[in-house]
């Protein structure tokens, strides 16, 4: 089976399946296609959306080919070709283990139809997996009624606890959220009770 | 005393056999420095767009007149899956 074959259950259907890493962090699918030949066109497209695949770029222009794939291997002679790549790019700005734009795998082949990519996909998801995201933002505050209420992303996997202080002289768990990678509604019934509440969510 | 015509024989057979080295040895042929796993990478990369797709800003991308850009995926990780059909 193809490298797309293998890797649309393994990357693009399992992250779907969860919402995102274990950490919580959405992954995106990018099909590209190499092959400017416009007799390959419609096989191209038939090939692609048999596989569910809705973004896709093609690395060729009018002028030039593989320019985007050349960035990250350089064709020899004993591998003129290299194909095909998997390239795993970290687009999380503000992630506190992995810097911006941090390629976390590079690798590539000479062909590779039949090859199986089992233990590299196993691998190239402990690599995306790893990627912490970044600290939790409590979203959509707002008084429903007497209540309060707010909103902060769930991890798959992980629990959430949520505090509130009236004071700063310590803190109180409000509800411990033990979910997947949605966002958690939160809601405070018992917020009138002191002038002042504080909150926050802590990822023990 | 070597001609003109010998010297120039001998260049281009010089010539020659350097290139044959420089392929036999695999040697990069157009880029000296690609980017590895680990490194940051410094340009937002541009691919031409072949699907009708909308990403999760309500941003839609048509087929032929738009550019996929690496900042597209801005708070995600991006897997892209480089393959030819044959």
């Amino acid at each position: 089976m193809s490298g797309v074959g293998q890797t649309v259950p393994a990357i693009l259907q399992w992250y779907q399946r969860f919402r995102g890493t274990s950490n919580g962090i959405p992954v995106a699918y990018i099909a590209v296609n190499m092959e400017p030949n416009t007799n390959y066109l419609a096989q191209t497209d038939a090939f692609l959306r048999g596989y569910g695949i809705r973004i896709c770029g093609n690395d060729y222009t009018a002028t030039s080919t593989n320019g985007i794939r050349n960035l990250f291997v350089t064709p020899t002679a004993l591998n003129p070709n290299p194909r095909p790549l998997f390239l795993v790019i970290n687009c999380v700005s503000n992630s506190p283990s992995h810097s911006h734009w941090d390629v976390l795998v590079s690798e590539f082949y000479d062909g590779g139809g039949t090859f199986d990519f089992t233990a590299r996909i196993a691998n190239w998801r402990n690599i995306i997996d790893s990627v912490q995201a970044p600290p939790p933002l409590i979203t959509g505050a707002r008084f429903p009624g007497s209540d309060f209420e707010f909103t902060i992303p769930g991890q798959r996997g992980r629990t959430n606890r949520v505090e509130f202080t009236p004071g700063f002289s310590g803190w109180t768990t409000l509800t411990n959220v033990f979910g997947t990678n949605a966002p958690v509604l939160i809601r405070d019934t018992n917020a009138p009770a002191d002038p002042h509440r504080f909150y926050r969510v802590v990822r023990p | 005393m070597k001609t003109a015509g010998s010297l120039r024989h001998f260049s281009v057979f010089r010539a020659g056999f350097i290139l044959w080295l420089f392929l036999l040895s695999g040697a990069p042929l157009l880029r000296a420095q690609p980017f590895h796993a680990g490194d940051i990478l410094t340009t937002n990369l541009a691919l031409q767009n072949r699907f009708l797709w909308t990403n999760d800003n309500g941003q839609v991308f048509t087929p032929s007149n738009t550019v996929i850009h690496l900042s597209d995926f801005e708070g995600k990780i991006a897997f892209f899956m480089f393959f030819d059909v044959w």
